[in-house]
């Protein structure tokens, strides 16, 4: 459904900006928890593993959709039909 | 509040006077929301009593979202099913988190926390999971769903699955799963909504149902999807004021800073500390020693039931006939009757009923009163014993396991799915995902706060107190429900230890204020949030579950032909049916709507989230193998569920102990239909030949 004819000349990179989001995803959220018993450094008063799981990763989340946010940016208007 | 232009793009001079004049209808809204606050503080301060407050506090909030509802009453499909298309992205954003943020993420996230703490054990994952899971899906939502089913410019879920598979049975399917995910979910919520309002001002709990119901049905009956959104973003305002002014004032008071998400780290290691001194104290030991000695009666009990209860009911007899004899007064021999009429019956009841102590008691002769340490994380540990490195290992393996279905959960939700399809553009829904997330996260990094400062609060200052300086506020709560609050002398020393104390999860919220020393007021504001709450999840599930049924399966399929009015007639007719079944099953009270609720995630995860990802993504996926995978991958998951469910395991006569697959908990069962499903439908759509659809236009 997706995968149409007529591509525009930067879709391939958006996909691979798309994928590296994906993986950066996968890593936070599997790293913050698969380690977390192991990671007992204290960083500014903070317990790091804590921190991660608690804060750290819902920054790493929001940073990723801005991020697809922005390198669709001028793009997703163009294509709009108005309905 | 909505305009009556319809700016068609997002970059318009229109459309900007459009968001500017909602700007200051917000902000107009926040400035009367703080003066009714001012306003219901200086009435307290002038010795008005809690049940006015309490029911002031409840009808000036079901009134203003009625009010919404009834200015925004429409009978246009458009408007109706999608809110007319033109939901700026920070506003859908709100009205996502306000959606997505039930009762139980208002009520009991920050309970679950402190009960948990890092992740709960290896037999029940939890705590930061529930963050971490109901976080990050939004990635998945923003970067592989939202823009893409906006883009098809399409009324339900399930309209999705016929424009892209074709044929009757995915949109019949798709349709049936999005009422089975969001029901048990609803009934929840309504369940939470009669607690609440009748806490809040002491009406009879179904009436307090039938009250919270009027102020939905109001909203989503008469303006659909356009007056529920902007009833969201309002409820949303209410949420975030409860929750954030007792956690920062607790902030303040231990730390000095309001800012509780920035600086309660500095709590950790003084109740790491705290703990270590705990599971050290003598008196705590002593309480833990009572309830082992009490379990090991009941186990002696246990081994004879029927010997044991008539050697209980002889003694009993005896004891009345004794004191009827010795002609004792009134009260005694009244006390006596009512200790041999409260015998277990017969045998069967015993058994349950002993069985039932036992594990309460053992559950209670833990350190901390069964409470992992907080800032451990996982179960277990990894260089000590074999089965303490099994323990540790299946701790993780589970809060790995719930993390994901919480997750893909998200991704297949349809009352959430359907939020983006309210915005204006395709841009829009992926910068309303974003929005969402923001906006759900400034909640999601409170909880974790909350429940440090509560635990720091009750292991520093209430653990300790003499039984006769108690704070009033604890056995007020005790009165109301022992399922919230419950504490007593258990080795007579007369001072309250940990063990002695028990808190439900809900409790944490909601006697918040009061832990503070914060007005009455505040305790009225935290009751109206955990309404909003409820009430804003209790509107889009309604509205979801209603379409589906209308939209999707009857005019979908028996009568495709009929008209846009005709249409959005039945869709209300439908919501109403849906709203008073929902609101009879939760006046039931069924014990098991907490399991369901977290079920629904698992559904909704295997339902969904294979056939939506490769129907996107790959396009040989085919109809007949979506219906497959969708069948086979709800079919292992609900199996897996009630084959692993004490009581279903009962009913059906099989052992007690269910069949754990690797020793995944049933509530993540998704994991296994998920995967299957995907599986599934690859291999079938690769056998099977099909008509690729016409594709929409994408960049």
């Amino acid at each position: 459904m997706l995968a149409d004819p007529v591509k525009p000349p930067d879709a391939r990179r958006r996909a691979r900006i798309k994928l590296g989001l994906l993986l950066v995803w996968l890593l936070t959220t599997v790293g913050s928890v698969y380690f977390a018993r192991h990671w007992q450094a204290t960083v500014l008063g903070w317990p790091l593993n804590h921190w991660l799981a608690a804060q750290g990763a819902l920054l790493v989340f929001l940073a990723v959709l801005l991020v697809d946010v922005w390198s669709y940016r001028g793009c997703d208007e163009a294509f709009d039909a108005p309905d | 509040m909505p305009p009556t232009e319809r700016p068609r793009t997002t970059l318009s001079a229109p459309w900007r006077r459009y968001q500017s004049r909602l700007h200051r209808v917000l902000g107009v809204y926040i400035l009367c929301l703080i003066g009714f606050l001012l306003l219901m503080a200086m009435a307290e301060h002038a010795g008005l009593s809690r049940q006015w407050l309490g029911a002031i506090f409840l009808s000036a909030t079901i009134g203003t979202y009625a009010g919404i509802g009834i200015y925004c009453r429409t009978a246009d499909a458009s408007e109706y099913y999608v809110a007319g298309r033109r939901i700026p992205a920070l506003y859908n954003g709100m009205a996502t988190a306000a959606d997505w943020m039930s009762a139980a993420s208002f009520l009991s996230l920050a309970g679950g926390l402190y009960l948990q703490g890092f992740s709960g054990t290896e037999a029940q994952a939890g705590g930061l999971a529930y963050v971490l899971g109901w976080t990050g899906g939004f990635c998945l939502v923003g970067l592989l769903v939202a823009p893409y089913l906006r883009r098809l410019g399409l009324y339900t879920v399930p309209d999705y699955f016929a424009q892209r598979f074709g044929g009757r049975w995915p949109r019949r399917i798709a349709a049936l799963a999005a009422v089975l995910c969001s029901f048990t979910y609803v009934v929840a919520q309504i369940y939470a909504v009669g607690l609440i309002t009748s806490r809040l001002t002491g009406v009879q709990f179904e009436i307090g149902i039938l009250l919270g119901l009027g102020g939905v049905l109001v909203c989503s009956f008469l303006g659909g999807m356009r007056a529920v959104t902007w009833t969201q973003v309002a409820q949303y305002v209410v949420m975030m004021l409860a929750f954030l002014i007792p956690v920062s004032w607790l902030a303040y008071k231990q730390l000095g800073n309001p800012l509780a998400p920035l600086v309660y780290g500095q709590q950790l290691p003084k109740i790491t500390a705290l703990e270590r001194q705990l599971m050290d104290s003598p008196a705590e030991q002593a309480v833990i020693d009572t309830y082992h000695q009490r379990a090991q009666a009941l186990q002696i009990k246990l081994l004879d039931v029927p010997t044991a209860l008539a050697k209980e009911r002889k003694a009993a007899q005896d004891k009345l006939r004794a004191l009827n004899t010795q002609r004792a007064d009134a009260a005694a021999i009244f006390a006596a009757s009512r200790e041999l009429a409260a015998l277990p019956r017969d045998v069967p009841t015993a058994r349950e009923r002993w069985t039932r102590s036992l594990q309460d008691d053992l559950e209670r002769a833990k350190p901390l009163a069964g409470m992992p340490p907080h800032a451990q994380a996982f179960a277990g540990d990894p260089e000590g014993s074999a089965d303490e490195q099994r323990r540790f290992q299946l701790s993780r393996l589970n809060f790995m396991a719930l993390v994901l279905c919480l997750m893909l959960g998200t991704v297949g939700l349809p009352h959430l799915l359907v939020r983006f399809y309210t915005t204006p553009s395709v841009g829009e829904a992926r910068r309303s995902v974003a929005w969402a997330l923001f906006f759900i996260s400034l909640l999601y990094v409170s909880a974790p706060a909350l429940a440090v400062l509560v635990k720091f609060e009750v292991f520093s200052h209430l653990v300790g107190t003499p039984f006769d300086q108690l704070p009033n506020w604890l056995a007020q709560w005790s009165k109301l429900d022992p399922t919230l609050v419950s504490f007593s002398d258990v080795n007579g020393d007369g001072v309250l230890q940990l063990g002695e104390l028990r808190l439900g999860a809900d409790i944490i919220m909601l006697a918040t204020p009061e832990l503070g020393g914060l007005p009455y007021v505040v305790s009225g504001l935290v009751a109206a949030g955990g309404l909003a709450a409820a009430l804003s999840t209790a509107d889009g599930l309604l509205l979801t579950i209603g379409n589906a049924l209308s939209n999707d399966l009857y005019f979908g399929d028996v009568q495709p032909g009929a008209g846009a009015m005709r249409r959005v007639l039945g869709s209300k007719f439908a919501l109403l049916i849906v709203a008073l079944v929902a609101a009879w099953v939760a006046s039931r009270r069924s014990a098991d709507i907490l399991f369901l609720v977290s079920a629904s995630f698992s559904l909704a995860a295997a339902a969904f989230v294979p056939a939506l990802l490769l129907g996107i993504f790959w396009r040989r996926t085919s109809g007949p193998a979506v219906v497959a995978g969708m069948l086979s991958g709800l079919a292992v998951t609900v199996y897996y569920m009630l084959a692993n469910t004490p009581s279903w395991r009962a009913a059906w006569g099989l052992g007690a102990d269910g069949a754990l697959w690797w020793g995944i908990q049933p509530i993540s069962a998704g994991v296994f239909g998920v995967p299957l499903g995907a599986a599934v439908m690859v291999l079938l759509s690769l056998v099977w030949p099909h008509r690729v659809a016409a594709a929409a236009p994408r960049c």
